[in-house]
């Protein structure tokens, strides 16, 4: 997966949408070798999610955007991997927010940290969340909560496993903090003829 | 409050935008900063209408207008409900 960042120089939603579709184009050249901007085009799939189109080349390319200013952040695929991205601003919850999203043992395992430590590993939390949601193809249409991600949050480990409604998939994780104000996460699920299918058995 | 006056009402004040700016036709993606904020607004819509919000019914919703549609729907079904309840 090839990841770019770009600095947006305005806060508003077309100049961020733009820089997200500047960084897009860079990820697919860069993981495409692709040396023509023009060759690349950018479309939305059926399940509404951004892809990538290469110029002479039949398969579309799985991408990824999300943006938060000052940052746009967008990732491309050259495998057969659903992929989703997710950058956010540092931030201390709502506890009714926050309490909403988490599951119980994401709880217990971040209220081990440090206060200060807690904004990060909640935004962090939300936005490993958001990445895995985005990858799917479903966004909001699935309750954060039903997302587990408790393994990844206690070791902080690169691949790790992600609990869907109870079944568990194997999923790379990866991701970064930008200059003590932001996180960026990138997470790649292996995909089978465009569904994802469990790695081992339902645990309950 | 009408539903759709007290929707209008939690769309403002969690979204952070002046209630004049609203109107029907407005898409959420817009107004929000983030999905958190949209994540927070579906949190208000439960406290304040006593509903639990069902995610994979919501796919719909785009729109302040589609907001307030959906809000009246449950408002309704719930009068129902009450009615029938002994």
């Amino acid at each position: 997966m090839t990841i770019v960042i770009v600095r947006c120089k305005r806060n508003t939603r077309i100049d961020l949408h733009q820089a997200g579709v500047r960084a897009a184009h860079q990820a697919i050249r860069k993981a495409h070798f692709v040396a023509a901007k023009k060759s690349v085009r950018i479309r939305k799939d059926t399940l509404g999610r951004p892809a990538g189109l290469i110029s002479g080349r039949r398969n579309s390319v799985a991408i990824s955007i999300s943006h938060s200013y000052p940052y746009a952040l967008a990732a491309a695929t050259s495998n057969r991997k659903q992929i989703g991205v997710d950058i956010e601003r540092i931030r201390t919850f709502k506890k009714k927010t926050w309490e909403a999203f988490l599951t119980p043992n994401e709880k217990l395992i971040i209220g081990r940290a440090t206060r200060q430590e807690q904004a990060f590993f909640r935004t962090l939390a939300w936005s490993i969340k958001e990445a895995v949601l985005k990858a799917l193809g479903v966004g909001l249409r699935v309750h954060p909560n039903q997302l587990e991600i408790e393994r990844i949050l206690a070791t902080s480990g690169h691949v790790g496993c992600i609990g869907i409604r109870g079944v568990p998939y194997t999923a790379d994780v990866r991701f970064w903090r930008i200059e003590r104000t932001h996180v960026a996460v990138s997470v790649a699920i292996s995909a089978t003829q465009g569904t994802i299918r469990p790695t081992h058995e339902p645990t309950r | 409050m009408s539903p759709r006056d007290k929707a209008i009402a939690i769309i403002a004040e969690t979204l952070e935008v002046p209630r004049a700016v609203l109107n029907d036709e407005s898409a959420l993606v817009d107004l929000a900063q983030d999905s958190i904020k949209l994540f927070e607004l579906l949190i208000r819509l439960e406290e304040c209408f006593d509903y639990k919000v069902k995610y994979e019914d919501i796919s719909h919703i785009e729109s302040v207008g589609d907001i307030i549609a959906y809000v009246e729907t449950v408002s309704s079904n719930k009068a129902v409900l009450s009615k029938k309840l002994p």
